[in-house]
């Protein structure tokens, strides 16, 4: 077995175990974190973009994705290589009917266009082999069926590496582990590889944006939006409801509509129609996109990729920010893209509270970060150093505790209040 | 001599108690450290070691000398300074340049002086002994963070022991991390250090040795409640509310100064409209000892402005852990408050204000601690106080997480350990196998070296159980024949013969009693080796059956040998002792190198198997004695009376003054005869 094979039967493998399914399925049910969140953006994707009635769930495990179709009246086939997780999908489903079989995604057990959609949620995503899982996929739906399907996002990863100027390879190292392996794709060579097989673009949507867990966002590295800090944060989405409602807006009302490079994941939907045109303009309008959030989010890029009335958006999302934990959390968002902010951006979409409350906040943690860096690196200077060195100890750094607090007070921290 | 330079504070005086029953060492601390007040000074030296403060190391006349020389090194910064912009500090902060340089330059030989004056100390130190580590309660402050930078540059072992739970973003200066370690309380405690790139192997999370009082206040929890009350005049009707306050450590811009008032008032007036409502309450406001100052008078004037009254509420400073044990429902702003609260089995509610998550939240959703704002905190309490639906809810939730916070009791000794584990070897040792697990001493050759956790000391609180003058005395296990040495000086004439299997220990009990036989008892040739049958008048059993596979055959096989009115004096530990149940109780079974669950014991005895043991082999207990366990000392019971104990967990119901006594023991002391059923046969019991 070459690296590919292996890594592959691993993937197909590590469902098998009833314990693991177990642990799945609990996970799935349970609202803990952002996991609800991550569910209603992923299924209500499904749910829109399904089309006709013969839905085939493609590792349909506990059968999340699609058992809330069938109350919608599609008539669900599920395949999964775990016979256990087909238990456990079969127990979810109760009096439903849904057809259930065993079945590996490269090769299933239909005759060509047998289906109208196919879907498959966080499957490819585990898997190499992508382009053949497509072809296999393509043969199954009809023409002009649907294929609804998530990968993590390359050309998110490649952005950051540019604007940060850290090798894609170095970001990339901790998914380099065969347990951690995520499948990463650029647009681009999923366009061109759709276009093979004489499929189109319906859309990509992204998201993922702030779920957290296993769904980094690069862009947040080094802000105070990463790390566990930024995970208990996200982890009041479960009991908070505001707070989940402007997750829910973030992830749907605004990163849906920006690109494969804003987010690290996101959900592909493609028509089994041939449309080179379709495909050309979706690419074209996407790199569009890139070049305008180059310069930062305002009004006039975000009307544009935003659908309807962009006042009642703005509207909606500065309601979100009078609840306090909404705006600290995108406070904390905006600490990863601090300089834009500097240039004003975001100042003609949000009210001006929040506007300023967004740059006080920026500002504390920008004197915060200087304070550390400057009570570390004053006594640093040989003049100095040498005055506050004593049998080979900083005396300079025994300094800095009494000296960020002196600081902090000199340059009126603590007089313009939170 | 060997010495380690202890920067660690009263609180925790346990581990460097523990630390030095196995290693004895000079603790070289700096006065207000553990070690230099009376009471801790004491706790050192009755664990065999001595405290030596830090300053009086430097000689008086040298004092001038480093006085003028921070004179000095302020004056040359302060000129070097003067060239200097800091364009990139003072452009973020739009601060001036002159005042950055006031805020660098003031008072600066006042700051350098107690740094120089630790240096020197400890320049002074090690030239007099061998400092195999440095130990501080914090690495971020000027003493704190020269010792641990001066160890650092002196290749000595330094490690940080966390005096709080962070919880949050780590502020500022906490970034940066000096020791070689630290010792979190739980794994929680490493999230905010994990952050910053920190190696969870540098972050070993351990326990917070002033947390195992919990154990033992949680069992007596009842009793202690009444004391609480009564102490502070609460009314017996009324549940607890406590408060802790909180305060702005000012080391974040996103820091509010009037946190600790604003904090305060929200509850006061939470308070008062629980009251309001009918809902009878007593109220303590628990306050930092440093505040007492300004927080006695700044609560009272919030009294009166919310209306509650001066009356209504109690203001304490110290006993936080009884306090929570006794609380029904513990509120605070971020504070390891709620962390204790969770380990006490009491509820607890985060008071959230507008600055609370500027730097994180400190706790996380699924943690069960309430989070609650000014404005639901007073039907949050009430809730916690009126709803037992909601109350167990959430200490269920808590319950669940408890384990990410706290690592359970026994942490002083748990840190000890470590402690010994990073110290430096104190000579180039040979092999240098120390074991970093219990077990692993197991498979360590043995009988080639002194194991450290046995004493060479004797047991003479045995003694005490003789009925009659010793004449032979068989000691089985004699180790360094300590016991076997006082016998002899004790007891004109007694013959004393040691079984033992340590080749060190056995060589040194050769110098000091009779005979030494290093052999296992079971493989000893007593005609061969000239004992007469009937003839040993004396045994000593310390410490030694809990160490046998067969005890009963070895008891069985003494008998012969035996005098018809031979006294057998043993100690044995006591496997129904009350910690020993609680941490079973908590789902704890450590084996440790030595104590109750020293991992070379293989039998387990309770005061009622100890008699049962003895009878089954041919003899009679007749007089046992309790070595209490200072651990819990502090569990009392009412004065004849029955009373429960609470384990979390578990309740011990109608405990007798007697059997609390059995529960507090850690080893039983017992005399015993041959009962004169000599055909040596098994009774079937
Ligand atoms: C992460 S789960 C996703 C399940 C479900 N679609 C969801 O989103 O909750 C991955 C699923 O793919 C299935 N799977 C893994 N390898 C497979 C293979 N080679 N063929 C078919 N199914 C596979 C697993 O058994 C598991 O149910």
């Amino acid at each position: 077995m070459g690296p590919e094979e292996s890594l592959i039967a691993w993937k197909t493998q590590a469902w098998t175990n009833p314990q693991t399914v177990a642990w799945y399925a609990q996970r799935m049910n349970e609202n803990k974190g952002t996991n609800r969140l991550k569910n209603l953006v992923e299924v209500e994707l499904c749910r829109r973009c399904a089309a006709g009635d013969r839905v085939l769930d493609v590792g349909i495990g506990t059968g999340r994705g699609s058992i809330p179709l069938l109350s919608k009246g599609f008539h669900v086939t599920g395949v999964d290589s775990s016979q256990a997780m087909l238990d456990q999908c079969r127990r979810e489903a109760g009096e439903s009917p849904i057809e259930l079989l065993r079945a590996d995604i490269a090769s299933l057990p239909f005759p060509d266009a047998s289906f109208d959609t196919l879907i498959s949620l966080n499957v490819l995503v585990h898997f190499p082999h992508w382009r053949d899982v497509l072809r296999e996929w393509a043969r199954v739906v009809r023409p002009d069926g649907r294929l609804i399907f998530d990968v993590h996002s390359l050309d998110h990863v490649q952005a950051v590496s540019r604007a940060h100027g850290v090798p894609t390879e170095e970001l990339l190292a901790p998914e380099r582990r065969t347990e951690l392996y995520a499948l990463r794709v650029r647009a681009e060579d999923l366009v061109h590889e759709a276009e093979a097989l004489g499929l189109s673009v319906v859309a990509i949507v992204p998201y993922a944006a702030v779920l957290g867990g296993g769904n980094r966002n690069f862009w947040l590295d080094n802000s105070r939006a990463s790390g566990y800090l930024w995970e208990r944060l996200l982890s009041w989405m479960a009991l908070d409801e505001p707070l989940f409602q402007f997750g829910r807006f973030l992830e749907q009302s605004l990163f849906a509509h920006l690109t494969t490079e804003a987010t690290g994941r996101f959900m592909a939907v493609l028509c089994r129609t041939s449309d080179p045109a379709a495909n050309r303009s979706w690419l074209q309008r996407n790199q569009q996109i890139n070049e305008a959030l180059a310069h930062g989010l305002s009004a006039r890029v975000l009307s544009d990729v935003v659908p309807g009335d962009f006042a009642a958006w703005q509207t909606e999302l500065n309601g979100h920010l009078n609840d306090r934990r909404n705006e600290l959390m995108l406070s904390f968002l905006c600490t990863a893209f601090a300089p834009f902010l500097d240039s004003g951006c975001g100042e003609d979409i949000l009210a001006q509270e929040h506007f300023a409350a967004l740059r006080r906040y920026v500002r504390k943690w920008r004197i915060d970060g200087a304070t550390r860096h400057f009570v570390k690196s004053w006594h640093r200077t040989p003049s100095v150093q040498e005055a506050l060195t004593c049998a080979g100890v900083s005396l300079g750094a025994g300094l800095e505790y009494e000296l960020t607090r002196e600081l902090l007070d000199a340059v009126g921290a603590f007089d313009e209040g939170g | 001599m060997e010495a380690i330079v202890s920067l660690l504070w009263g609180k925790n005086t346990e581990v460097l108690r523990h630390y030095l029953a196995r290693r004895r060492r000079i603790v070289l601390a700096p006065a207000g450290f553990a070690g230099t007040d009376a009471a801790s000074a004491r706790a050192v030296q009755e664990a065999g070691g001595a405290v030596q403060v830090l300053e009086h190391l430097v000689p008086e006349g040298r004092l001038d000398e480093i006085r003028a020389d921070a004179a000095r090194r302020a004056h040359t910064v302060a000129q070097a300074v003067e060239s200097e912009r800091w364009p990139e500090f003072c452009g973020v902060t739009a601060c001036s340049v002159e005042r950055v340089r006031e805020v660098l330059t003031q008072r600066l030989a006042d700051k350098l002086l107690p740094e120089l004056v630790l240096v020197e100390a400890l320049e002074v130190a090690r030239r007099m002994h061998a400092i195999e580590l440095v130990v501080v309660n914090e690495d971020v402050t000027s003493v704190g963070k020269t010792a641990a930078l001066w160890a650092r540059a002196r290749k000595i072992p330094v490690v940080h022991l966390a005096h709080s739970e962070i919880l949050g973003e780590l502020y500022t200066v906490h970034r940066e991390f000096h020791a070689d370690a630290m010792v979190a309380f739980g794994p929680r405690g490493t999230e905010p250090y994990r952050d910053f790139g920190i190696e969870e192997q540098r972050l070993p999370a351990i326990g917070n040795p002033a947390w195992d009082r919990y154990d033992a206040l949680i069992a007596q929890r009842a009793a202690l409640r009444s004391e609480v009350f009564r102490q502070l005049g609460l009314s017996e009707r009324a549940p607890l509310v406590l408060f802790g306050t909180t305060w702005s450590a000012r080391l974040s811009a996103h820091d509010v100064p009037d946190l600790y008032e604003r904090s305060t008032r929200a509850f006061l007036m939470a308070v008062r409209i629980v009251r309001a409502a009918g809902i009878e309450l007593n109220v303590v406001v628990k306050d930092r000892p440093a505040n007492a100052s300004f927080g006695r008078p700044l609560l009272d004037r919030l009294a009166g402005e919310t209306g509650i009254g001066t009356d209504a509420y109690r203001y304490a400073t110290n006993e936080t852990e009884a306090l929570i044990v006794a609380s029904d429902v513990v509120v605070s702003a971020d504070s390891n408050l709620s962390i204790e609260a969770m380990i006490a089995n009491i509820p607890a509610l985060n008071l959230w204000d507008e600055r609370s998550w500027t730097l994180g939240p400190c706790f996380s959703a699924d943690d069960g601690i309430v989070q609650t704002t000014s404005s639901d905190l007073a039907a949050a309490i009430a809730g916690v106080i009126t709803n037992p639906g909601f109350r167990n809810a959430l200490l269920a939730g808590m319950s669940a997480r408890r384990s990410r916070y706290y690592v359970g009791g026994g942490a002083a000794l748990r840190v000890a350990e470590a402690l010994i584990g990073y110290a430096r070897a104190p000579e180039p040792a040979p092999s240098s196998s120390a074991p970093i697990y219990p077990w692993q001493l197991l498979s360590m050759e043995q009988g080639n070296d002194l194991h450290e956790g046995y004493i060479d000391q004797p047991r003479s609180e045995l003694f005490a159980l003789f009925e009659h003058q010793p004449r032979c005395v068989l000691d089985v296990g004699c180790f360094t024949g300590a016991t076997g040495q006082a016998i002899k000086q004790r007891y004109r004439g007694a013959q004393v013969l040691g079984i033992e299997l340590n080749h060190a220990a056995a060589q040194v009990a050769a110098e000091r009693i009779d005979r030494v036989f290093e052999r296992k008892i079971e493989e000893l040739d007593f005609i061969a080796e000239g004992i007469q049958p009937g003839s040993i008048d004396t045994v000593i059993l310390a410490d030694v059956l809990e160490h046998i596979y067969d005890p009963w055959a070895m008891m069985l096989q003494l008998r012969p040998w035996l005098t018809e009115d031979a006294q057998i004096v043993a100690s044995i530990p006591n496997s129904r002792n009350l910690l020993l149940i609680m941490d079973l109780v908590g789902g704890r079974w450590r084996y440790e190198p030595a104590g109750l669950l020293d991992v070379t014991h293989i039998r387990f005895f309770t005061k009622d198997e100890i008699v049962r043991f003895f009878y089954e082999t041919g003899f009679n207990v007749a007089k046992m004695a309790s070595a209490p366990d200072v651990r819990l000392n502090s569990v009392v019971g009412p004065a004849g009376a029955a009373t429960d104990i609470d384990l979390g967990k578990m309740v011990l119901k109608g405990v007798s003054p007697e059997e609390l006594v059995e529960l507090k023991t850690l080893q039983f002391l017992v005399l015993a005869h041959p009962n004169g059923r000599t055909d040596g046969s098994r009774m079937e019991a």
